[in-house]
């Protein structure tokens, strides 16, 4: 098991370097303080709690996720370090998930303990009505956060050119957070020859869920009223639209990546 | 079991041969010394064998595992020190050593193996800080972990002073005697002269000779120089001697000594010549060639 080894040397890099304490810090202050904070601006219940809570997230992690990893393989090829790891009897792909796993945790240690005392205090102080599915939104959340890490270690595994490496991290975070549904609006326009009249298919609704974030909040839905996932719930919506869909759309956004960047790592000399 | 098989490894990269068609075989027990000049594809040569580099023809294994198909087992018995490697910036030494442990799921202790190579009392700081002859130490000791049964080094004595240089090459003969094969690639003749049992001379990606020491300074004329001291020298003499049989170079030292190399029967005929010619033998010694002329003799004096 030697991705168990490189993503512990990574964990023991990343505490050494300050990331790991910065984001405890970071990440503990704004899931708490948004805690303490929502009293005075809602009505104060826990489900009310919650749904800021994932606007949160789904705010930070992301970009978070993308700067930890976008820079981890690459950096290391470029200095020379990467040449002592793989001197050792581990292979390249095994580096590569070692380094996602490693960057993981990193992330999503604060994150999970931030949200987890945010969570207690909020059940504490705004009753424990809806608390029980708590749980869920951690889950949820994690796998959100080690989608774009996965995304972002895969990028840094396949090229050593710094231009490429920025401009991919850059456009991945808009097309996957900022542009996604953009796009698929524009698609179906073209399709339907500016014709705006006649109805979304069905398979749209799919390629909108297919948006890491999209498929994050249909998760979360099964737990919690989240509004921006009303429309892949309810009556006459189409299987494919399930939370389980929701949950195969992210585990490919960390499974898919890793595949194909470690097929890049692999092909070529360093 | 041969440690290191290679067979007609060549690389090359767009038109430029790195390597081409090396052929050599490294047993366990042996310390083997890969000579060149700089950018003659010793690092290249190496990389090959870590999957660095893929080649373009040929194949190589380590202890009979191929190094590209099946890497990671090929590295298994194997510590490195790799070429333009940089230590992890964060990281202690001592958090180095663990890592291989870890890796190679080795039993030893981080603190043992830094005292082998002389860094215990930096154990505890980031690599970075260390100079680099540290961090040549920090690298050989995690080659040392898990007793492998080969050494690969690659310039191990690059930025150390000359004792320093010396402990490395007493642990790399303990490593040897222990039954462990050891290869390194040097530049610098007296490093290869001083511990290997055989040489690897690489030139321009071609191996142009693999003997031991011993045995290459049979192949290079005998061996033999001759230093012989005359009373009076002129350009007549020098040419006269420089016609005999068998030898090779002629050169004048001091106005009055000749330096000859020759082949072993042409010892003689030399000082026949000379007598000849009238000269008067002041003196007269021999030297073994070497290894630096050796070298220069393969690789036609370019030495980098």
């Amino acid at each position: 098991m030697s991705w168990r080894t490189v993503a512990r040397k990574d964990i023991h890099d990343a505490r050494r370097a300050r990331t790991l304490w910065l984001l405890l810090g970071l990440l503990s202050i704004l899931f708490g303080g948004y805690a303490v904070a929502y009293a005075t601006v809602d009505d104060g219940t826990f489900a009310g709690f919650v749904t800021g809570s994932i606007g949160l997230v789904d705010g930070v992690l992301p970009i978070l996720g993308l700067l930890l990893g976008y820079r981890s393989i690459s950096d290391d090829r470029t200095d020379g370090s990467l040449l002592l790891s793989l001197s050792l009897p581990q292979s390249r792909r095994e580096l590569l998930v070692g380094t996602a796993v490693g960057r993981t945790v990193t992330l999503l240690g604060p994150t999970l303990f931030g949200l987890s005392i945010a969570g207690l205090y909020a059940a504490l102080r705004y009753g424990k009505a809806g608390a029980i599915a708590y749980p869920w939104f951690l889950f949820a959340t994690a796998l959100y956060g080690a989608s774009f890490v996965a995304i972002a270690v895969a990028l840094s595994a396949s090229t050593t050119t710094d231009r490429r490496i920025t401009y991919g991290a850059v456009g991945g975070y808009l097309l996957l957070v900022v542009l996604w549904r953009t796009l698929t609006s524009i698609a179906v326009t073209v399709l339907h020859r500016f014709d705006t009249s006649l109805d979304l298919p069905d398979w749209v609704l799919f390629l909108q869920l297919v948006e890491p974030g999209e498929a994050y909040v249909r998760l979360l839905s099964v737990g919690f009223e989240v509004e921006r996932a009303n429309r892949y719930v309810g009556n006459g919506t189409p299987a494919f639209v399930d939370w389980w869909a929701a949950l195969a759309v992210l585990v490919a956004w960390i499974a898919v990546p890793l595949l194909v960047g470690s097929r890049q790592f692999e092909r070529g000399d360093l | 079991m041969a440690a290191i098989t290679a067979n007609g490894v060549s690389k090359r990269y767009g038109t430029v041969t790195a390597l081409d068609r090396v052929s050599l075989s490294v047993e366990e027990g042996e310390i083997f010394g890969f000579l060149g000049p700089n950018g003659a594809g010793k690092s290249t040569f190496i990389n090959v064998l870590l999957d660095f580099a893929r080649p373009t023809d040929g194949s190589a294994e380590l202890f009979g595992r191929d190094c590209q198909a099946d890497g990671v087992s090929a590295r298994e018995r194997v510590g490195v020190l790799p070429d333009g490697y940089s230590v992890f910036d964060r990281l202690t030494g001592r958090q180095h050593v663990a890592y291989v442990v870890r890796s190679k799921d080795a039993d030893d202790d981080p603190a043992e193996v830094l005292e082998r190579v002389g860094i215990s009392a930096a154990a505890d700081r980031p690599a970075s800080d260390y100079s680099k002859g540290m961090k040549q130490r920090l690298v050989l000791g995690m080659a040392l972990v898990g007793e492998p049964d080969l050494l690969l080094l690659d310039e191990p004595t690059t930025g150390l002073d000359p004792s320093g240089a010396a402990e490395i090459r007493s642990i790399l003969r303990e490593e040897r005697d222990r039954g462990a094969a050891v290869f390194f690639s040097s530049h610098i003749l007296e490093q290869v002269e001083a511990i290997c049992d055989r040489v690897g001379i690489l030139q321009d990606g071609e191996l142009v000779a693999v003997d031991t020491i011993d045995g290459l300074r049979q192949s290079i004329g005998g061996g033999t120089k001759l230093l012989i001291d005359v009373g009076e020298l002129d350009d007549a003499t020098t040419e006269a001697v420089r016609g005999v049989d068998g030898v090779e170079t002629v050169t004048v030292s001091d106005g009055t000594t000749l330096e000859v190399t020759c082949t072993n029967d042409a010892k003689m005929d030399v000082v026949v010549e000379l007598q000849r010619r009238g000269a008067d033998v002041m003196n007269f010694r021999t030297e073994e060639a070497s290894l630096e002329e050796m070298f220069l003799a393969y690789t036609g004096g370019s030495r980098a």
